[in-house]
């Protein structure tokens, strides 16, 4: 699924899309980072 | 001169999910390319696509149908995603850097990214208070459809979707039962929606070793009823 079509069907602005990729990335990494070896 | 990555960060998050559109592909390359020999680009493309493979490795990958992102998106949006909750800027910043494990990652990827990127975005539009970013998932046995849920050990809550599940029938729900010493505890009552669900467990899972499912009705009675249809083991 890309960002536009998340854009499309969450009536979102790209930009916003785009955004909260890069933050749920950075919450990823913090916290997958934490039970990973 | 200081060269702004911000750009660069956020095209490359999403291209490290499999969601870059081509035009912003076009955008990416000529970005690093204005960039030229540049460390820090490389430092963000490698942690992108570390939590990628994180991810990857996380999610057992399987076969799903075309429909199951817009079944979770719609799904999250009725258990009350509001696209004005804004996420906060995060706190954190990015630490150190790991091995990467390309090879692994590559060869896992496959079906999960699709799911990664609908469930990473799910999880940026929640709020922090509460809510953790799962780093185990685990897949349920038993009927027909895809149930998995992620979870961090020893933390509370835990994320359940999934998809092709059975119609519970009329005036029944599925409810999730935590198994701590062979006692069941109440998870939570899913009602699917075409098949699919979605939520958040709300529940201690600490003692629990095994997670199951059972038809219930729609009053989600505080004890079984029914045998599970679905099980799943707790590390």
């Amino acid at each position: 699924m890309s960002q536009s079509q998340i854009a499309e069907r969450t009536g979102l602005p790209l930009g916003t899309v785009k955004s909260r990729t890069l933050l749920a990335m950075r919450r990823l990494r913090t916290h997958l980072g934490e039970v990973s070896p | 001169m200081t060269l702004d990555h911000a750009l660069i960060d956020e095209l490359l998050a999403i291209r490290s999910l499999g969601g870059l559109d081509e035009d912003d592909a076009v955008v990416l390359e000529r970005e690093l390319a204005a960039h030229g020999d540049c460390a820090e680009c490389r430092r963000i493309e490698v942690e992108h696509a570390e939590v990628a493979g994180m991810l990857a490795l996380a999610l057992d990958p399987r076969p799903v149908d075309e429909d199951m992102a817009d079944r979770i998106l719609v799904q999250e949006q009725r258990n009350g995603y509001r696209p004005d909750r804004a996420a906060a800027p995060p706190a954190d910043e990015l630490s150190g850097r790991r091995d990467v494990r390309l090879g692994r990652w590559q060869a896992a990827f496959g079906v999960a990214a699709a799911v990664a990127l609908v469930l990473a975005f799910v999880l940026a539009t929640r709020p922090d208070d509460g809510v953790r970013v799962p780093g185990t998932i685990v897949a349920f046995e038993g009927a027909p459809g895809e149930l998995a849920m992620a979870y961090s050990p020893g933390e509370r809550g835990a994320l359940v979707w999934g998809t092709g599940l059975p119609d519970p029938g009329n005036g029944k729900v599925y409810e999730v039962w935590m198994i701590e010493d062979g006692d069941p505890v109440r998870g939570a009552c899913l009602a699917p929606t075409e098949g699919a669900v979605a939520a958040y467990l709300d529940a201690d899972l600490s003692s629990a070793e095994l997670m199951a499912v059972t038809v219930e009705s729609t009053g989600c009675p505080s004890a079984p009823t029914t045998d599970p249809v679905f099980t799943a083991e707790l590390a």
